[in-house]
C-alpha cells in the first residue's frame, strides 16, 4: 500500500488499522444464516425446472408427501395469493420498462433452468430433498431462446405475454452534439462488435434465509444473506402482506455479495411465508448448483460500438447500440445497470462531445442478470478503452498518446453526459501511473521480445466511475424507487463508550473498522471504544445498504455528521461546564479546553456523564448524548485511475501470463489503507477473471453447462498475478470526508487492461479484437491462424 | 475411517487465549474480507505448514489452489502464509 499524493495527515483516518471484525472471523465465531439453529426448526427445499421453458402440466406430489420427516409439499398454486410476485426497484423512466409477473413459485410456466416449482419442508434437510426428489412434474417442454440477438428476431420463442418480441425496455441516451454531425467532422469511423459476457458472482457463502414467527409478539424475523436489509424489508412487507413494522431483517455474517445479495428472491418470501404458515422456523440454504442457477448473474451485453475520431486521434464522438440479456425476469436493480450505471459512463475520463447510446433490454430463456461488481461501469470502461486501443491501432498513435490527447485536463468537468466529475488531477495520475509501471521501458522490452519471437503486451485502462451512490434527486429522475441517503445514529453512552446504528450494511468489506476510524477522528475516541451496528432492521433505523461503492463515501458520510451534529451539543454542555463561551472552546484528542488555557479542560466522556446526570445542562439542553443524520449527498462522487498491465503468451499453449500489474486510484482520502487495497486488490482479481477465464454459457436449449466450479473457472492462488496497488488522494469537495470510494475500481479497470495488453501482444500478427475471456484455447487458435511454423 | 485420528477445527486453534501464529498473520496481513473461506484456509495452511515449514511463495498457491476465495485476490493470503512459516519457524509465535 503506497501513497503517490496524499491530501492530508489525520490522527486515526488514513492509518492501516487491523480489522475489528477479525477475531471472531478467525477463530470460527462468525455466524452467518447457515449457522443460525433454532428450537423447533425445520428444512425446505426447492424442486428447480430442468427445463428453461416450459408449461407445468401437472405435480403429482403424493410419493414425496409419504416420506416419513416430511411436513408439507407446496406447488405454485399454494402460494399464489400468499405471496406476491417478486418486484423491481427501479422502474427505469422513460424507457417502456415491461415488469411481467414474476411468481415465487412457478404455476403455469417456467421460464428459466432454476426456476422454483415446487417446496417440500421436512424435520431434516436430507429428507427435504429426498421429497423433492420424489415429486413428479409434467412438463410440456417449450421451445426457449438464450441469446438477446436470437429473442428480439421475428418468430422467436415469446417469454411473457404482453412482452411482444421479449423486448424488457428501449432507453435512449444523449449527450452533446450529435453523433451524426460530429461523424462529418471525423476523419475516421472506428467500429467494434463486443461481447461483454454473463458472469456469475459466485461469492462463497450461497444465499439463504431462516425465518421465525412469534405468535406472542406478532413478528416475523428472517435472517438473510443482504446487502440491504431495509430494502429487504420494505419490499418483503408488500410482497407478503406484513406489516413494515411488524417484520424484522437481519443481515448476519454475510459471506461476500459483489452485488448478488442486493435483490429480492423468491427464496425468503417463501421461507418466511411458510415460517408464518407452519408456526415453526424454517431454514433453506442454497447448494452451490442452485446458486449458479438460482442468482442472479451480471453483464451479459452485445455492444455494437462506433467511435468518429479526428487523425491526431481526438474522438469526438460515440455511439454505442446495445442489447442487454435481462434473464427471464426483471430482477430488484436490473433496470438500472446496463442504462443509467452504462450509458452515463460512455464519456469516461475523457473530452468527448457526443455520447449517443441505445440499450434494448431482452428476455431470455435465462437466470435473471442483475448488478454484478460495478454493475455496468465495467462494460463502458470496456466498450471506451478498447475504443482507444482500437484508435491507436488505426492511426498508429501509441495507446498512451491517444488517451493524453483525450483526457480530461481538470476537475471540475461537466461531461457531454451531463455528470459532473467532482475532482481529480487526471493527467497527472494517468503519467504516473505509466511512470510507476515503466511503460517505455516495457515498450523497448517488447520490441526486443518480438524479435526473439515471444510476445509481450502491454495494456493501459483509464476509468472513471460514479458512485457513492446517491444522490436521491437523481437517483428518483431516473425510476429508483427510494431515494439513495445513508443514515447513522451516533450514540456516546454515559461511559463515554460510542455504540453507531449505520444503514448501511456491510458484508466483508471492514466497515467495523473504517467507520470506527471516521468516528474516532470525528470524536478523539479510540477505535475500541467505538461499536459499530448494521444489518438488523430492528435495532437501525431505515438504510439503504451497501452497493454501488456508497458504503464509506455515504453511510461514512452520515456517520461523520451524526459525530458533528454530537459533538455541537457536547460543546455546549462542555462550554456550560467549564463556564467558558461556546466560540472560545477547541476540541482536541476527545478534550474540549477554552482556547489559551488547555488546562481548563473536560474530555468528551466526562460530558457525556453529565448530559446523563443532566442536573447541570445549559437551559434548553435536553439530556442525553447521541444525534442522528441522514445525509443525502449533493452528487455522486468520481473516483478514477490508470490501470497499466503487462502480459507475455506462452505460443505453445496460448496461455496468457501477466508479468506486472500496476493500479493507481484516486478514490479520494483513504480511510483506511490496508482495506482499500483489499478492496482494489480483489476486485481487480475478479475483473481479471473477465478477461481471462470466466463466463456463463448455455446451450441453446437453455442448460447451463457452467454450473459448477468445474466449468465456471473463477480462479485460483495460482492464477491470481501480484497486483502493485497505488494510491492518489484528492479529496471529492463536497463528501464531508473527501471519500469517494473504492469498492469496485478494481473490476471496472481490470478487464480492458488485461484484453488490451493481449490483443496489443498479437497486434503485429494483425489481431484487432477477441471477445473475451481470451482463454489459452481461443488465445491458441488464434496464433495457429495467425502465425507459420 | 477417522477413528483414532486427531480432528483439529478452525475453533481448536486457539490455545489458553494465544491465537495460533497463522490466525495472527491472516489479522496481521488483512488476508481475509468476508471470512467465509477463512477457516478453510487457514486449516489448510496449518496442515500444509507442519508438513513444509519453509514453502516458497508458489508453494503456498499450490497448497491453497483447492480453496476458493472470491474477495481477496489471494495475495494477502499468500503474504500472510509466508509471514506465519516465517513466526512459526522462529518460535516467536504460539505453537505448542
Amino acid at each position: 500500500m503506497s501513497f503517490v499524493h496524499r491530501a492530508r495527515q489525520a490522527q486515526y483516518i488514513g492509518k492501516p488499522i487491523r480489522r475489528k471484525e477479525d477475531y471472531r472471523l478467525i477463530t470460527g465465531r462468525g455466524l452467518y444464516v447457515d449457522d443460525i439453529r433454532l428450537p423447533g426448526m425445520v428444512y425446505a427445499a426447492f424442486l428447480r425446472s430442468p427445463y428453461a421453458h416450459a408449461k407445468i402440466k401437472n405435480i403429482d406430489v403424493s410419493k414425496a408427501l409419504r416420506i416419513p420427516g416430511v411436513i408439507g409439499v407446496y406447488t405454485g398454486g399454494d402460494f399464489r395469493g400468499k405471496i406476491g410476485p417478486i418486484p423491481t426497484g427501479w422502474m427505469l423512466s422513460g424507457a417502456d420498462l415491461k415488469v411481467p409477473e414474476w411468481p415465487a413459485v412457478a404455476y403455469d410456466k417456467v421460464r428459466f433452468v432454476g426456476e422454483i416449482v415446487a417446496v417440500a419442508v421436512a424435520q431434516d434437510p436430507y429428507v427435504a430433498r429426498d421429497a423433492i426428489d420424489a415429486i413428479e412434474v409434467d412438463y410440456e417442454v417449450l421451445p426457449a431462446v438464450v441469446k438477446a440477438e436470437d429473442a428480439i428476431k421475428p418468430g422467436a420463442p415469446q417469454l411473457h405475454e404482453g412482452v411482444p418480441n421479449n423486448v424488457a425496455f428501449r432507453w435512449r441516451f444523449k449527450g452533446g452534439d450529435d453523433f451524426e454531425d460530429v461523424s462529418r467532422k471525423a476523419d475516421r469511423i472506428i467500429r467494434q462488435r463486443m461481447i461483454n459476457q454473463r458472469l456469475i458472482p459466485s461469492a462463497m457463502e450461497p444465499r439463504g434465509a431462516v425465518a421465525e414467527y412469534n405468535r406472542y409478539t406478532d413478528e416475523l424475523t428472517l435472517w438473510v444473506t443482504s446487502q440491504n436489509p431495509h430494502v429487504h424489508r420494505l419490499l418483503l412487507s408488500g410482497i407478503l402482506g406484513v406489516p413494515e413494522h411488524r417484520l424484522r431483517v437481519v443481515a448476519p455474517d454475510v459471506g461476500g455479495g459483489f452485488g448478488s445479495k442486493i435483490p429480492v428472491y423468491p427464496l425468503e418470501a417463501i421461507v418466511a411465508r411458510l415460517a408464518m404458515d407452519l408456526g415453526r422456523p424454517v431454514k433453506y440454504v442454497e447448494t452451490r448448483r442452485e446458486n449458479f442457477v438460482g442468482t442472479i448473474h451480471g453483464r451479459d451485453h452485445i455492444e455494437e460500438a462506433e467511435a468518429a475520431v479526428k487523425k491526431d486521434g481526438t474522438v469526438l464522438g460515440i455511439r454505442v447500440r446495445t442489447l442487454a440479456n435481462m434473464g427471464a425476469y426483471v430482477s430488484t436493480a436490473a433496470p438500472g445497470v446496463p442504462t443509467i450505471l452504462f450509458g452515463t459512463m460512455l464519456s469516461g475520463p475523457y473530452r468527448i462531445g457526443s455520447v449517443d447510446v441505445e440499450v434494448t433490454g431482452v428476455f431470455t430463456n435465462t437466470t435473471p442478470v442483475d448488478a454484478y461488481r460495478g454493475a455496468g461501469r465495467p462494460e463502458a470502461t470496456y466498450i471506451l478503452e478498447r475504443i482507444m486501443d482500437l484508435t491507436s491501432r488505426e492511426l498508429g498513435i501509441d495507446p498512451a498518446e491517444v488517451r493524453r490527447r483525450n483526457l480530461v485536463e481538470k476537475a471540475p468537468y461537466t461531461a457531454v453526459t451531463g455528470l459532473t466529475y467532482d475532482s481529480g488531477n487526471y493527467r497527472e495520475v494517468f503519467e504516473r501511473a505509466l511512470k510507476l509501471a515503466d511503460y517505455e521501458g516495457w515498450r523497448r522490452r517488447q520490441d526486443e521480445a518480438r524479435r526473439e519471437g515471444r510476445l509481450i503486451g502491454i495494456g493501459i485502462s483509464c476509468y472513471i466511475e460514479m458512485c457513492g451512490l446517491a444522490p436521491s434527486r437523481i437517483a428518483r429522475a431516473t425510476g429508483f424507487g427510494l431515494g439513495l441517503w445513508e443514515s447513522a445514529i451516533v450514540r456516546i453512552h454515559p461511559s463515554g463508550k460510542v455504540t453507531i446504528y449505520t444503514g448501511s450494511s456491510p458484508h466483508g468489506q471492514g466497515e467495523d473498522t473504517a467507520f470506527a476510524q471516521i468516528a474516532s477522528e470525528e470524536l478523539g475516541v479510540s477505535v475500541d471504544d467505538v461499536e459499530i451496528i448494521h444489518g438488523d432492521t430492528k435495532q437501525i433505523q431505515f438504510g439503504m445498504g451497501t452497493y454501488g461503492s456508497r458504503t464509506t463515501p455515504v453511510g461514512g458520510g452520515a456517520i461523520a455528521l451524526a459525530c458533528r451534529k454530537v459533538k455541537e451539543k457536547a460543546r455546549r454542555i462542555a462550554a456550560h461546564l467549564l463556564e467558558a463561551r461556546e466560540e472560545d472552546l477547541m476540541f482536541e484528542g476527545g478534550r474540549f479546553y477554552v482556547k489559551g488555557a488547555p488546562d481548563k479542560f473536560v474530555t468528551l466522556q466526562q460530558v457525556a456523564l453529565a448530559s446523563y446526570t443532566a442536573e447541570s445542562l445549559p437551559p434548553g439542553v435536553e439530556p442525553g448524548l447521541e444525534a442522528t443524520a441522514f445525509y443525502d449527498p449533493e452528487n455522486f462522487t468520481f473516483p478514477y485511475g490508470t490501470h497499466v498491465c503487462v502480459v507475455e503468451i506462452d505460443k505453445g499453449s496460448g496461455e496468457a501470463k501477466i508479468l506486472r500489474y500496476v493500479a493507481l486510484d484516486d478514490a479520494g482520502i483513504i480511510v483506511n489503507p490496508l482495506l482499500a487495497e483489499g478492496q482494489v486488490v480483489g476486485g481487480i482479481l475478479q475483473g481479471v477473471a473477465q478477461a481471462l477465464y470466466e463466463e456463463a454459457i448455455y446451450d441453446s436449449t437453455g442448460n447451463l453447462l457452467t454450473a459448477g466450479f468445474n466449468d465456471y473457472m473463477i480462479p485460483t492462488a495460482r492464477e491470481a498475478p501480484k497486483i502493485e496497488s497505488f494510491f492518489y488522494e484528492t479529496p471529492s469537495p463536497h463528501n464531508p470526508l473527501g471519500v469517494k470510494g473504492i469498492g469496485e475500481t478494481g473490476t471496472i479497470a481490470s478487464t480492458p487492461a488485461v484484453v488490451n495488453a493481449i490483443i496489443d501482444a498479437l497486434s503485429h500478427l494483425g489481431v484487432r479484437h477477441i471477445d473475451m475471456p481470451l482463454t489459452p484455447s481461443k488465445i491458441y487458435k488464434v496464433l495457429r491462424e495467425r502465425m507459420v511454423g | 475411517m477417522a477413528d483414532g485420528g486427531e480432528i483439529i477445527t478452525i475453533e481448536g486453534l486457539e490455545k489458553d487465549g494465544k491465537l495460533h501464529p497463522i490466525q495472527e498473520a491472516f489479522w496481521e496481513n488483512h488476508a481475509l474480507q468476508c471470512g467465509f473461506c477463512t477457516p478453510g484456509m487457514i486449516m489448510t495452511l496449518y496442515d500444509f505448514l507442519r508438513r513444509n515449514p519453509r514453502p516458497t511463495e508458489e508453494e503456498v498457491r499450490r497448497a491453497i489452489e483447492g480453496n476458493l476465495c472470491r474477495c481477496t485476490g489471494y495475495q494477502n493470503i499468500v503474504k500472510a502464509a509466508l509471514w506465519a512459516a516465517e513466526r512459526m519457524r522462529t518460535g516467536s509465535g504460539g505453537e505448542e
